[in-house]
């Protein structure tokens, strides 16, 4: 359904909060992968 | 389980609404839809190494590791729910697999054992897992993954593609059939094999 301005700005808005988190947890993910390799 | 064929999107550093987009409703409901999937399939990605992560823990008897990478996966996949959550109330269509979490498992467990397999083959060519190699070579073998199932995808024909092959089909048929010359026949004939070999495809 198309959505109107307002609709897309939190659609935006929700994309980024997922995308942070996703990167922080990576970030973690990989610092662990590195400890355990070592 | 086939979700998403836009995960090799790239993710920008923030996302913004695309401006050529803004004059039309539907393509933007489309780019949202796109970049869900892609960020849903990122998150699913992140579950299956950190799942890989905790296996290593274990094996390697470090519980502050595996409480760490369990704690991670937990927050991973609560992120997951949430965001298809918050999509969905707002409208945006999200494949229902990334909001029942037996399918997500499932899906989470694919990826793991493509995960798996690369990272043998990282060891296997001597290549140290977590360095740029290593990335390099998950990025191709996943992109290879994704390549074989999107032909695989491809080569069936969607059902509104089926029936318009199957109507065009038929009016080439009739055309056939009431052809005078013999350059209109030859020409539905073609039109006729041609509509065949796409529906057998």
């Amino acid at each position: 359904m198309p959505k109107n301005q307002k609709q897309m700005k939190k659609i935006v808005k929700l994309l980024n909060k997922f995308n942070k988190k996703l990167k922080k947890i990576e970030t973690q993910s990989l610092k662990l992968q590195k400890k355990l390799s070592k | 389980m086939e979700i998403s064929t836009e995960k090799n999107l790239p993710t920008p550093e923030k996302f913004i609404i695309p401006e050529k987009l803004l004059e039309d409703p539907e393509a933007l409901d489309q780019w949202a839809v796109q970049q869900s999937s892609a960020q849903l399939e990122k998150g699913a990605e992140t579950a299956a190494d950190l799942s890989l992560t905790l296996e290593t823990a274990k094996k390697a008897n470090n519980p502050m590791a595996a409480k760490q990478a369990e704690s991670l996966l937990s927050e991973t996949h609560k992120a997951i729910e949430e965001f298809g959550q918050e999509m969905g109330a707002e409208e945006v269509e999200i494949h229902s697999d990334w909001l029942d979490s037996q399918k997500r498992e499932q899906r989470i467990a694919k990826l793991k054992k493509a995960l798996s397999q690369k990272k043998e083959e990282e060891l296997k060519a001597g290549i140290d897992p977590g360095s740029p190699e290593a990335a390099s070579l998950a990025a191709t073998k996943m992109t290879e993954l994704e390549y074989k199932a999107s032909e695989q995808k491809s080569k069936k024909l969607t059902q509104e593609e089926r029936r318009k092959t199957e109507n065009m089909l038929q009016m080439m048929q009739e055309r056939l059939n009431n052809a005078r010359t013999e350059d209109e026949k030859e020409h539905y004939a073609r039109e006729v094999e041609r509509c065949r070999k796409k529906l057998a495809a």
